[in-house]
């Protein structure tokens, strides 16, 4: 009897493991009553992450720090742009009109390879740097911004603008970060970008510009604006192969005195591959240490902000010099009962600008101001969205699975 | 499927009809005259009663229920999985038509060769029979099936597909044996027979595809300034959140006649991202330019109010 019960418990298991995933397919609620709890879970994954990660030794954290200025030595040179960079820059300083455009998702380092880039150049070199952070797309915004940042008075007109640059006559660099936060996508949300457009073509003899763009809405700038025509040289920061991925990580964990302990999750645990490797506790730690990069750089696909926010999250405990790695369980937001049609396109609108505020929404999507309040802070309640001063942006840890989902449903190509 | 259900049973009363007929006919006429006439039929009503037996009949029904539960559920089942895997929502959904064919094929196949199992000279009858009699009894029927036979193999639709017959338009949510259903952008629910669609032609606005072109037009004041008139409908189609910017989006302008009256017609051709934001984004991108519009003053009430007559 006991047997049978045995079987039966068992058959069950295994049968449900194997349902689930139909389910899943399906679009079946996988187990109806504890939805809620699921949704808790994932709310509370997602806002807990920064004190889970303030918790962790101060000087872990520091090695981690999503900071552009980082040392020569931690940075990774994707796709050699510091070499090619450098090229299209002697080629300017030839006489050749170049430019170049800075291309990657968000936190895939294109402040990082601007700011290394710039310790290369020369030191006599007039260097400026304009880092647009908040939207900026109106014409008289967008004219008073970039008068200020050449210290240039009263220009009312865009030819005003140019005119008093190229006055100037001075030989320099001008790097701007933040491309799209120079146009919002509304019928008037444009005319920064014209702007601009203005200024690097009837300057470009005098100024080698180097302009940044997140790669959301550098495509959609692409195909609406042609925008790739404004420059001669383009380079993507976020094609980052997994070989650099686990090399960026781990440069940064060699430099801290901890050790490291992967922990089975509790799939690998059960597998085969794993259980006979129990025995030899070295190759068992490295089967683990390969699979836990397998899941991070499939699931970062080459951001290398999310991988080390993930990194940082998967950190269990840290015991004396100890430090204790669990497979962490990427966020499916796909479940949730909160992602209606407006909420996708919510969604869409921030990966297109990075970060808007609520009034910036409403202009994007055409809605009332307290609609847009309300889609957002839904969103920040369940800790799919972050807010900092007023600006809203898509939490690194849902990162990849917003873009997934949107991509899945033909929102976002 | 229904009509399968009456290809059955009008089999079934076939199976037994040549040989009933044909001792009818005799039987009827010689009924009277000669007794013995009845010790006749006791074999052909025995080979009747070997063909169609009660064992058979519920046979043939748990068969007929079976299948019918069977497609239900495969068909929620498609349903559902086009509804949650959006990218292959369309691919999906034209499968379930071709799962109708198949299963009641099958069935029906199943019925004949593997219960009632007739003798191949009682099927050719049969197929004879039923040849002349549906092709005279239900002539509309069979072309309205062979209709639906031919919308399945041809492929000018898939289910999910917006499609345009007469003055019908909407999207097609089942392709029958008898009719192809569609709702249009009221919510009304249309069932237009196979034969109708094949005799005419059909307009299919996306090919299978989730996204199709959406051309919205805008009638404005022939003095308007069509630069910035252009600027303005190109801007409105790219910022809608409904566009799918992987086809170009283009604006064009057209001189009408409208009332007596020199127009232009202004022609944004956009491609939606899904066909079930078609007219959202007709609307959106149409709410957008006119209030712009308005915002410039270009529609301006004095400026719609200037006549040019036609000469």
């Amino acid at each position: 009897m006991e047997a049978l019960a045995i079987a039966w418990r068992f058959s069950t298991r295994k049968l449900r493991v194997i349902i689930r995933p139909i389910q899943k397919v399906f679009g079946f609620s996988v187990i109806r009553d504890t939805s809620s709890q699921k949704i808790i879970d994932l709310s509370t994954y997602l806002t807990e992450t920064d004190t889970k990660i303030s918790e962790l030794p101060k000087s872990y954290r520091d090695l981690f720090k999503n900071d552009s200025d980082i040392d020569d030595e931690l940075f990774v040179n994707t796709s050699n742009n510091i070499h090619n960079l450098k090229k299209v820059y002697e080629a300017w300083a030839e006489g050749v009109s170049t430019n170049a455009a800075i291309i990657g998702e968000r936190g895939s380092g294109k402040s990082t390879l601007i700011h290394t880039f710039q310790k290369t150049l020369p030191e006599d070199l007039n260097i400026l740097n304009v880092n647009i952070e908040y939207s900026t797309w109106k014409e008289e915004q967008a004219l008073s911004f970039l008068s200020a940042q050449f210290d240039i008075k009263d220009v009312k007109r865009p030819e005003t603008l140019v005119r008093a640059i190229n006055d100037q006559k001075e030989s320099r660099v001008v790097f701007i970060e933040g491309l799209q936060n120079l146009y919002l996508r509304n019928i008037n949300g444009f005319d920064a970008l014209e702007i601009l457009w203005l200024v690097i073509s009837e300057t470009k003899e005098n100024i080698f510009w180097v302009v940044s763009c997140s790669r959301y809405a550098w495509d959609f700038l692409s195909k609406a604006k042609g925008v790739e025509t404004h420059f001669t040289h383009l380079f993507y920061t976020d094609l980052v192969s997994d070989e650099q991925m686990f090399e960026v990580i781990m440069s940064r964990h060699d430099k801290s005195a901890y050790r490291l302990l992967f922990e089975p999750d509790e799939s690998t645990r059960k597998s085969r591959a794993y259980r006979k490797r129990l025995h030899k506790p070295a190759e068992a730690q490295e089967y683990l240490k390969k699979e836990f990069f397998n899941r991070l750089t499939e699931i970062s696909k080459g951001n290398i902000s999310v991988a080390i926010l993930l990194w940082l999250r998967s950190i269990k405990k840290v015991e004396g010099r100890t430090i204790t790695i669990l497979p962490f369980n990427s966020a499916d937001i796909e479940s949730l009962d909160l992602l209606t049609s407006e909420v996708l396109f919510v969604l869409a609108s921030l990966l297109l600008h990075d970060s808007l505020r609520v009034a910036e929404l409403c202009r994007v999507m055409n809605i009332s101001l307290s609609e847009s309040r309300v889609l957002l802070s839904r969103l920040k309640s369940r800790g799919i969205l972050l807010e900092s001063n007023g600006l809203y942006r898509v939490n690194q840890l849902v990162f990849r699975q917003v873009i997934r989902m949107l991509k899945k449903r033909n929102i976002v190509h | 499927m229904k009509y399968f259900k009456y290809l059955l049973f009008l089999t079934v009363m076939i199976v037994i009809s040549p040989d009933v007929s044909a001792q009818d006919s005799t039987s009827v006429a010689e009924q009277d005259s000669t007794s013995g006439s009845l010790i006749d039929i006791n074999p052909q009503i025995s080979r009747i009663e070997d063909l169609i037996s009660t064992s058979k009949v519920v046979g043939i029904i748990f068969v007929l229920i079976f299948t019918f539960l069977l497609n239900r559920v495969l068909v929620f089942l498609l349903v559902r999985l086009a509804e949650n895997q959006v990218a292959y929502r369309l691919l999906v959904k034209r499968t379930i038509p071709f799962l109708n064919v198949i299963l009641w094929s099958f069935a029906i196949f199943f019925i004949i060769s593997g219960i009632i199992d007739p003798p191949i000279e009682t099927v050719l009858a049969v197929g004879a029979s039923v040849g002349i009699a549906v092709g005279f009894a239900a002539q509309d029927i069979l072309k309205n099936i062979f209709g639906g036979f031919i919308i399945i193999l041809d492929s000018p639709f898939q289910v999910g597909d917006k499609i345009e017959i007469d003055d019908h338009y909407g999207e097609v949510t089942e392709i029958g044996l008898r009719s192809t259903r569609i709702v249009t952008p009221d919510d009304s629910l249309v069932s237009i027979p196979n034969a109708d669609i094949v005799n005419n032609s059909v307009s299919n606005s996306n090919s299978s595809a989730l996204y199709c072109q959406v051309v919205t037009s805008i009638y404005l004041p022939v003095h308007t300034d069509l630069d910035e008139a252009k600027e303005i409908a190109y801007k409105a189609a790219i910022s809608s959140r409904y566009v799918y910017m992987n086809k170009p989006v283009l604006v064009l302008v057209e001189n009408k006649a409208l009332d007596h009256n020199f127009v232009v017609l202004l022609k944004i051709k956009a491609y939606v991202l899904d066909i079930r934001y078609e007219f959202l984004l007709k609307s959106e991108i149409t709410e957008l330019i006119l209030t712009e519009l308005n915002k410039r003053g270009i529609l301006a009430e004095e400026e719609m109010e200037k006549p040019n007559n036609i000469k």
